[in-house]
């Protein structure tokens, strides 16, 4: 126990000196969120200009129902109408300024009162199928609101939602969480490197694999250190959402550490034989950031997981941040108890038996075999 | 020129002693790019649908089906399942009742607002249409004009924005390791003695920076091709972008390197600045469909600049204005070289004191 304290206390003052790279695993996940948040945190109606020609009443009612009628996203209306007219309107729009143009033609009131077929028209760009299908599919729901306002007849089918919160979970918390978790990887990674390089630097590491003495604790006090610093890492992240939504949203943090302990020390183990194995320490560095990095986009990191774990893509079910990031947001957003604890964790406990299993006697090797 | 063409020789042959880095760097974009490509928004969404033996189950399921763009994908893959409950699925819709008096009754799993909203926008889409065939002559009718002949795929947006990252990623962090070995190696002093001016080892450097980028853009535009078939119109166009893209990538990891001499804090200031300017830039849609905040703060990143124009040069559609989008991306490298000399020089100058 005295030399692993002794051991720990060496690698905390190679730490200590080099703080930018210490915190190496904090500026690359601060500037996603941040740019996650400017991106889905702020209000995402489509700008749309609003042409009515309308000589009757329902052009207005029309307009008002599109400006007013929220959306689930966040709450805010699907439109915001801007203030232009025709030729405005559709100079901003091939200017890509604006989102479209709904124009109502001046007979739609007189057409609606006759039954006679009304119409609008609707211009929208479709250089990205997702947003076209926006403009496609939010009419949908303005019509339907408009068509109760003028007193159409009843709809033969009318839908109802359940929902199982009480209230909407916001989409850029969901990310915030996912990158919470990506934090706490990379920040462990990124001290395990730093801590190899200088120990392979200063030769340390050539004295440990002459030593007789087990190369056990050295790895231990490593290890702690570079867990230590996800956690750090994460909370650091978790603080950042915390002051960008204002609450303070994880219960029972013990379980959340717990988490982002296990997911770290998967890849702290990694990492940990990456840094030794590869010659040039940086290739192994570059390999597991640039990695987790696509593991945050494609494993789950800007959706839930467990609703559509079937359409996640194969290889991501190999990491464990899979199998850890809808837990973690039930604890940190849903506010409740993962129902799949106990299956998570033997999960998450298999994955931590198979790093360790194969990479700490890697590491070994490789330290005693440099 | 002999001078010139053997400096760069030497550089290229640097790849020898960091092939590693070079390749994950060369790699990475176009991995990140595929695996993306496969999970990113589709807009066909699976909807699930209580098989409960209800008359009118088959019409709900088949309007269901209409739901989409009629130059496009459809919207909706129904699906029937057994389930009451959305366990394992986002949602699962019942159609309870009979006649005139059905309910769709949609029970959402725990999901996020986004998918709430767009799988409520998708049943009433289709419960709309119900409603407009018994409203007959009474119902408004939508005339669409797309802008576009057909829907492009988000995979296609996608792709172009990750080739502006790709050219500052592959530049930056390649230019921060290099410049930080330069260090550790003690090039740089090497470099102080020389007769040669410092410039032109720094213009070298840029040179090979930028062949490097253009190799990591061209893997990730075969993926673009191969993914969406969509192929660039006017490359040379497209190749002067990203090379401006690469130059303002390098002098900011070379920057990065000279001020921190060391390879891993470098590393992270490249990757840093790439990944930040890249979802600032318009990362996943042209800034002006978000926020007013989010599209002043696009302003600053030279990749929504680089977007717009890379929009004429493979689809020959003008987004904003081109000549102001070239003019900013000048700006934008004349600014970063600017900034990288100063810092090279006062850095070789003081090498070894």
């Amino acid at each position: 126990m005295n030399r692993f304290w002794i051991l720990f206390r060496s690698e905390f003052t190679a730490w200590r000196h080099d703080p930018v790279t210490a915190l190496g695993g904090i500026i690359p996940s601060v500037i996603i969120f941040l740019a996650f948040g400017v991106l889905f945190g702020g209000d995402l109606g489509f700008k749309v200009a609003f042409i009515n020609k309308d000589t009757g009443p329902y052009g207005n009612i029309l307009v008002e129902t599109a400006l007013t009628l929220p959306s689930p996203f966040n709450n805010l209306p699907y439109y915001k109408g801007m203030d232009m007219n025709e030729k405005e309107a559709f100079e901003a729009y091939g200017k890509f300024q604006i989102d479209g143009v709904w124009v109502i033609p001046e007979d739609f009131s007189s057409r609606i009162e006759n039954g006679d077929n009304p119409s609008i028209d609707i211009y929208l760009p479709n250089y990205n199928d997702d947003r076209a299908k926006n403009h496609r599919i939010y009419p949908s729901e303005i019509l339907w609101q408009f068509y109760e306002k003028i007193g159409y007849p009843a709809p033969p089918v009318q839908p109802e939602e359940v929902y199982p919160l009480p209230s909407m979970v916001e989409w850029f918390p969901v990310i915030g969480v996912g990158v919470v978790l990506f934090s706490a990887t990379v920040g462990g990674m990124m001290n395990i490197f730093m801590l190899t390089y200088k120990e392979r630097v200063s030769g340390l590491l050539l004295e440990y694999g002459l030593s007789p003495q087990s190369l056990l604790p050295v790895f231990l006090a490593k290890i702690t250190l570079a867990l230590i610093m996800a956690l750090v890492t994460g909370t650091l992240l978790m603080i950042f959402l915390y002051a960008w939504l204002g609450s303070w949203l994880a219960i029972k943090l013990i379980s959340v550490y717990l988490i982002l302990g296990m997911v770290s020390l998967f890849w702290i183990s990694i990492a940990l034989v990456l840094g030794l194995h590869f010659r040039d320490y940086m290739s192994g560095a570059l390999t597991s950031i640039l990695g987790g990095i696509v593991i945050f986009f494609a494993g789950g990191g800007l959706s839930l997981v467990r609703p559509r774990f079937s359409e996640v893509l194969g290889i991501m079910k190999l990491f464990p941040n899979v199998y850890a990031i809808d837990p973690l947001r039930d604890l940190m957003l849903f506010r409740r108890f993962p129902a799949d604890w106990t299956s998570m964790l033997i999960t998450l406990t298999g994955f931590i038996l198979i790093s360790i299993l194969i990479f700490i006697p890697l590491a070994s090797r490789k330290v005693r075999h440099p | 020129m002999k001078r010139f063409i053997f400096l760069l020789r030497h550089e290229i042959l640097l790849v020898k002693s960091t092939w590693l880095i070079h390749f994950i760097v060369l790699l990475q974009p176009a991995i990140m790019f595929y695996l993306m490509s496969t999970v990113m928004v589709n807009p066909t969404f699976t909807m699930h649908v209580l098989d409960n033996g209800n008359p009118e189950l088959g019409m709900f399921i088949k309007e269901m089906e209409s739901v989409g763009s009629p130059i496009g994908l459809p919207y909706i893959d129904p699906v029937l399942t057994s389930e009451e409950t959305p366990v394992g699925i986002e949602q699962v819709i019942s159609l309870e009742g009979s006649g005139e008096q059905l309910k769709a009754i949609q029970t959402f799993n725990s999901i996020d607002s986004n998918l709430v909203k767009n799988f409520r926008n998708r049943l009433h889409s289709t419960t709309l249409r119900i409603w407009n065939q018994s409203l007959g002559s009474k119902a408004v009718k939508i005339r669409e004009h797309p802008l576009l002949d057909r829907d492009l795929p988000y995979n296609f947006y996608f792709g172009l924005a990750v080739l502006p990252l790709t050219a500052m990623m592959a530049s930056s962090i390649t230019g921060a390791l290099l410049t930080a070995l330069d260090f550790e190696s003690g090039i740089i002093l090497e470099n102080r003695l020389s007769p040669q001016s410092s410039l032109l080892i720094l213009v070298i450097r840029l040179i090979r920076l930028i062949l490097t980028s253009l190799i990591a853009c061209l893997l990730v535009y075969f993926l673009i091709l191969w993914i969406t078939g969509i192929h660039v119109e006017r490359p040379w166009d497209a190749l002067v972008i990203l090379c401006l893209c690469a130059i303002c990538g390098g002098s900011i990891g070379i920057t990065a390197g000279l001020l921190l001499k060391r390879s891993l804090p470098g590393f992270v200031v490249g990757l840093t600045s790439s990944l930040g300017l890249w979802l600032l830039g318009g990362a996943f849609g042209l800034p002006a469909s978000f926020s007013n905040t989010y599209w002043a703060i696009s302003r600053l990143s030279l990749n929504s600049y680089s977007i717009e124009i890379l929009f004429k040069d493979f689809i020959n559609l003008n987004v904003g204005n081109p000549a102001v989008s070239w003019l900013m991306l000048l700006v934008f490298a004349s600014i970063f070289v600017f900034i990288l000399q100063i810092f090279y020089r006062r850095t070789v100058m003081k090498a070894g004191k």
